[in-house]
């Protein structure tokens, strides 16, 4: 559990520590517990040994290093639970405390040779569960630094004993510690066998690391890669993410075209634009594509010496060597090839091979999900320029009709009677609403039609929002409402199109004015982070929870607004919605029942530096 | 002259409808939901209903048309709609589905619907004495 969470956070944090690195920890506890067996099996095996096979060692000094290691043990036990307490990411102090930890036990380990019989010592083997620790927790170069001191240890320790400076505690009989060639050949074999054992251990920790961080470069470009609907990031992704983990120099994606006659750069990263230029597109000449959509995957290893590099020169120039291609297969058919460029000298493994098919196969769903994006964006774009057109064809006879209505109406056209002028009235009042319908489907339009180019401008907010109470000051007046605006001092001008936030703030106040029997409305105009927000509160009939979820939907009228008798369209929420995303703002509701309703909307001062939208 | 219920929550509709018909010599009540026509039909007993396929839900007129039917009321229904063309769905009269004795799209014309109505009172008056 502790490894998963680590993991986790190292994946969200900006410099990724490794696998290696995040076991640090862990592995400190697991040695620190080792360390418990060895120094009670040291303090209590080696007089235990001395006494049942009957060895002239001196039981008391073992017994001494035995305790020795213990109550070292103990301190470092304390010392680890104070470092992760203190900062669990510190990896620099976690290293330090592993090369101390190492030192001290060799040590331990160097004495306990000495007074076990030199280099006839059978505890040299011991050596090697602490090459095998150091191999794994610590830094290539430090970990074979190490390595090397074991030998060096127990050399000291034979020639010390070799020239009488260490007297010679005999476990053999007869005693060899004179023996040169014993000597030599026992402390050669325990080198070889040090040196042995440090590299199987590295070579599978590399392996491993490899491994790690193949998966977490996979992991990471999945994320990436599916995190986008923008086709041409989706694209942008994927390339930079594949030399990053193959430790490749290129990589691009070449997509077919419709009619599969041409297959053309549409990302690459790490290639330059002439070579993107001048590579030929011919679907038709290129073997090498047609190989890899036929086959699925395609490695050459040299490019000088296959034939279906049709274009040798350019490619070196380029000072690729080598290429490894997938192919990108959607669900209708292929999509075009995922490349990877390898400079002189990189080879591409059977590993490789699978990671290049794993992004080409999320890649191919990603590209898909974007073109469908895209497609629906702009299917949902041209409904919004058939809504605007037809609407405005609308907007036509409906004012000539009220138009011939009032001069019914008049009384220079004579005279009607009562019942004639209640179905005149009646009929006006129709006419009356589906002409605001027809401007709030303009609105809506506008608001969604993203080819109408924004007339962005510094707006202070406070300016615009009392000039639209002023506008809507006698409608709340003639309800006998107090329309009230606040603006703070530390307001920041927000770049918007000023029609676009009238027509937002209108939407609100007028809304709040016609929900509210009494009392009174309120419009806020504050600071908000970097940006601006604008609150209208009413003290009106409020949101029923129920109708909360469909408030912004189009055509939607929560049930007690509708009871009121209030004419509405349902629209003016799902304009002031579609308003908000525009400059990518943020719009919450809060209705405490009986107690109003407060709208907020937040506005980015600057919608270009916030968050990337379609319609800037 | 005749006892007229309109059943329709459109009040221009209502008051529409109402104006021509009291204007033909008819008693004529309004009412707006499916609760208040069903009280209707009995205070008031009306010899012909005209009757709107939206009342609260979309389908409230049909359905209120298929109940009276099952409960075996013969009173005529003239049916109003403007279902068909908002929505795509079709309406028409169908003895089955929709047991009314007429059909009109919105607006009926005045004089289409009258003469409808008189051709069902008529009816209606002429099976009662047989």
């Amino acid at each position: 559990m502790v490894l998963d969470k680590r993991m986790l956070a190292a994946f969200g944090s900006r410099r990724r520590r490794s696998f290696a690195e995040q076991e640090l920890a862990p592995s400190l506890e697991w040695l620190i517990r080792l360390r418990w067996f060895a120094g009670f099996g040291v303090l209590l095996g080696g007089p235990l040994a001395a006494w049942a096979l009957q060895l002239a060692i001196p039981a008391g000094p073992i017994a001494v290093i035995g305790a020795g290691i213990v109550g070292y043990n103990f301190a470092f036990e304390r010392a680890l639970r104070q470092l992760c307490a203190a900062d669990p990411d510190a990896t620099g102090r976690f290293e330090a405390f592993v090369r101390v930890q190492v030192i001290l036990d060799w040590i331990a380990l160097a004495v306990l040779i000495a007074l076990t019989g030199g280099a006839e010592s059978p505890t040299v083997l011991f050596f090697l569960f602490h090459i095998t620790i150091a191999s794994l927790l610590l830094p290539e170069h430090l970990g074979f630094g190490f390595v090397s001191l074991a030998p060096l240890l127990v050399v000291g320790v034979a020639l010390l004993e070799y020239t009488g400076a260490l007297p010679h505690i005999a476990i053999a009989s007869p005693p060899r510690y004179r023996d040169s060639h014993f000597v030599l050949a026992s402390v050669g074999a325990f080198g070889f066998a040090c040196y042995g054992m440090a590299y199987c251990c590295r070579s599978i920790a590399r392996r491993l690391q490899r491994r790690e961080s193949e998966l977490i470069g996979l992991y990471e470009g999945v994320r990436d890669i599916t995190s986008s609907l923008e086709l041409m990031e989706v694209l942008d992704r994927i390339v930079e993410t594949v030399p990053r983990v193959l430790g490749c120099k290129a990589a691009a994606i070449r997509l077919l075209d419709g009619a599969g006659s041409q297959v053309q750069f549409a990302a690459s990263a790490g290639l330059s634009e002439r070579y993107c230029d001048e590579v030929p597109a011919e679907y038709a000449r290129s073997m090498l594509d047609q190989d890899t959509l036929r086959d699925g995957v395609v490695d050459v290893p040299d490019i000088g010496k296959d034939a279906r590099v049709w274009h040798p020169e350019l490619v070196r120039d380029e000072g690729i060597a080598s290429m490894l291609s997938v192919a990108i297969l959607g669900r209708g058919g292929p999509l075009g090839v995922l490349r990877a460029y390898g400079a002189p000298g990189h080879r591409s493994s059977a590993d490789d091979i699978a990671y290049l098919r794993a992004v080409a196969a999320h890649g191919a769903a990603a590209i898909e999900n974007a073109k469908a994006f895209q497609m629906l964006a702009e299917i949902d774009r041209d409904k919004s320029r058939f809504l605007r057109m037809t609407t405005h064809e609308l907007r036509a006879p409906v004012r000539v009709t009220e138009g011939l209505l009032q001069t019914l109406a008049a009384p220079a056209t004579g005279p009607l009677h009562a019942d004639q002028r209640e179905l005149l009235t009646r009929a006006q009042r129709r006419l009356t609403s589906l002409h605001a319908l027809i401007d709030d489907l303009l609105d809506l339009a506008a608001g969604k039609a993203d080819m109408v180019p924004l007339q962005l401008a510094p707006v202070m907010l406070g300016d615009q929002v009392r000039e639209v109470a002023e506008r809507l000051r006698g409608m709340a007046t003639e309800k006998g409402l107090a329309l009230t605006v606040e603006v703070s001092r530390d307001e920041l001008p927000v770049w918007c199109d000023p029609a676009d936030f009238d027509r937002l703030v209108a939407n609100l106040v007028t809304n709040a004015i016609q929900y509210t029997a009494r009392g009174s409305v309120n419009v806020r105009v504050l600071r908000h982070g970097e940006g601006m927000r604008v609150q209208v509160g009413d003290t009106g009939i409020g949101i029923p929870a129920e109708a909360m979820p469909h408030l912004f939907e189009e055509f939607y009228r929560a049930p007690n607004a509708k009871a009121t008798g209030q004419p509405g369209t349902g629209l003016g929420l799902a304009i002031v919605r579609t308003l908000v995303e525009r400059y990518a703002g943020h719009i919450g509701v809060t209705s405490p029942e009986g107690a109003g309703t407060t709208i907020t909307v937040d506005l980015p001062a600057d919608v270009n530096r916030s968050a990337p939208v379609g319609a800037c | 002259m005749a006892r007229i219920l309109i059943l329709d929550d459109d009040p221009d509709i209502t008051f529409a409808v109402s104006l021509f018909l009291t204007r033909q010599g008819h008693e004529v009540k309004t009412a707006a939901t499916r609760g208040e026509g069903m009280r209707a039909l009995a205070d008031f007993q009306p010899e012909l209903l005209v009757l709107d396929v939206m009342i609260e839900q979309p389908d409230d007129g049909i359905a209120m048309a298929q109940e009276l039917r099952r409960n075996g009321n013969r009173l005529p229904i003239i049916m109003l709609s403007s279902v068909g063309r908002v929505t795509g769905m079709q309406f028409d009269r169908d003895d089955e589905m929709v047991p009314v004795d007429a059909f009109f799209a919105k607006p009926a014309r005045p004089e289409e619907l009258l003469a409808k109505v008189e051709e069902l009172l008529a009816r209606k008056g002429s099976t009662s004495c047989s």
